[in-house]
């Protein structure tokens, strides 16, 4: 999808003024829902995000039930009002693949066995869509499993990064996403660095990918000291409380 | 004898210690050797168990443990046993994340002899119950005075029971029937359980 007519790099900036490794403004805030077990909101430069996790709890229909450990029930979910044209409400082939993705990224860093037959259902709504939703909707469900307390081995975090104009970038915006030559997300387990997601949509050579894949885990890393911070603010005020 | 090591938080995935100097406890997990974190919380050892174990600052998922006091719905009354669903731990306000189907013998339905269950108990009554076992499947009873019956519905019209004097009583078609009650039936407060 090239076009031409717009300029993605303007006196070596990008077109929202970041420098090729900068992040978009990120807002993490845990426990946000009253209702839900665990929650997060979310804000990733123009994406808004509200993840609820409910459980683990039996799970449903039984044939799903896994008796050696619980099952993941992760639901990607793009609101009608989350893009400029209204989206068709209701899963879709797109939101269905990352759903399936985002599912068995955190069926890796959660310790399953220890609820058999359960299911974990960790509803990931997208409010406002701005390119890199799935890295969003991973990064805030991590923080909304934390909050559930439910066990896990670490946070799991995800970035994106990609090729504009030739030009390796982190964190793609709307524009460049929609017309840059490449979109590489990236989900990671912080601690050690084992990768739970890795999709590619375009095209980079093999130097490319791995000087891509690096840059997208640095940007991990730093979104990573954020949700940290996010939840040590919300509990850190609670026990003071105590 | 929980020795609390700081007031710092630990978040899932932080080291804690080592298995050569203690067992991972609740809250924890061992990786290569090493006791990790595995929730947001306090890091405590406890030194009865010489265990690590993280004391949780969020709200944490409910297993059913021996001694739990726990509300369960009536499924079936068979000749030696009723079984019942656990759908409530008491003072725990999360749904349960482990096995949540009772059993409950008739020898451990009251104190006196008890012939048959179908006596004590029916469909779809509440009960109060406490755990007495839970591997390799929950085990209740109903000994105690506070445990038996909270609700109950009649079994010809499935209205509401009210308590008359030592039975129950249909307000709706008259109909008496006979249940192994809780002392407070019909008094209780939900927000309490």
């Amino acid at each position: 999808m090239k076009n031409d007519n717009i300029k993605l790099f303007r006196d070596g900036k990008r077109v929202d003024g970041r420098a090729t490794d900068d992040l978009r403004p990120i807002k993490i805030e845990a426990g946000v829902l009253h209702r839900a077990d665990g929650s997060c909101y979310l804000e990733w430069g123009g994406n808004k995000i509200m993840v609820a996790v409910y459980g683990p709890r039996e799970a449903i229909p039984r044939h799903t039930q896994n008796h050696l450990r619980a099952i993941v029930n992760a639901r990607y979910n793009m609101a009608a009002f989350s893009v400029e044209d209204r989206k068709r409400p209701g899963p879709d082939r797109r939101s269905r693949e990352i759903s399936k993705v985002i599912s068995e990224a955190l069926e890796k860093i959660l310790l399953l066995e220890k609820f058999p037959r359960a299911s974990i259902d960790v509803n990931i709504e997208v409010l406002n869509a701005e390119a890199g939703t799935r890295c969003a909707g991973l990064t805030a469900a991590g923080v909304a499993l934390a909050d559930a307390g439910i066990p896990m081995k670490d946070i799991p975090v995800a970035c994106a990064a990609g090729k504009i104009e030739g030009q390796l970038v982190l964190d793609l915006g709307k524009e460049e996403d929609n017309y840059g030559d490449a979109d590489l997300p990236v989900a990671i387990s912080p601690r050690t660095g084992e990768i739970l997601l890795l999709q590619m949509d375009g095209h980079l050579t093999f130097d490319e990918f791995e000087k891509a894949l690096d840059m997208a885990i640095k940007g991990c890393n730093k979104v990573s000291e954020l949700q940290k911070a996010a939840i040590i603010q919300k509990y850190k005020v609670e026990l003071e409380v105590e | 004898m929980v020795e609390n090591m700081n007031n710092n938080l630990v978040l899932p995935g932080d080291k804690l210690s080592t298995s050569e100097e203690l067992m991972p406890g609740d809250g924890t997990f061992e990786e290569g050797g090493i006791i990790r974190a595995a929730r947001v919380g306090i890091y405590c050892i406890d030194e009865k168990q010489r265990s690590a174990t993280v004391k949780p600052a969020t709200s944490t998922p409910v297993i059913i443990k021996r001694g739990d006091i726990v509300l369960a719905e009536v499924r079936s009354v068979k000749s030696s046993m009723v079984i019942a669903e656990v759908i409530h731990v008491k003072g725990k306000k999360r749904v349960i994340s482990s096995d949540t189907n009772g059993t409950l013998r008739v020898s451990e339905i009251s104190k006196s002899y008890v012939k048959d269950p179908s006596t004590e108990f029916s469909l779809g009554d509440i009960i109060r119950a406490k755990v007495q076992q839970v591997k390799p499947s929950v085990q209740l009873e109903t000994k105690d005075p506070r445990f038996g019956v909270i609700q109950s519905f009649c079994s010809k019209c499935r209205h509401v029971l009210t308590k008359n004097g030592n039975s129950l009583e249909c307000s709706k078609c008259g109909n008496r029937e006979r249940r192994r009650i809780a002392d407070d039936y019909g008094t209780y407060d939900l927000d309490q359980l």
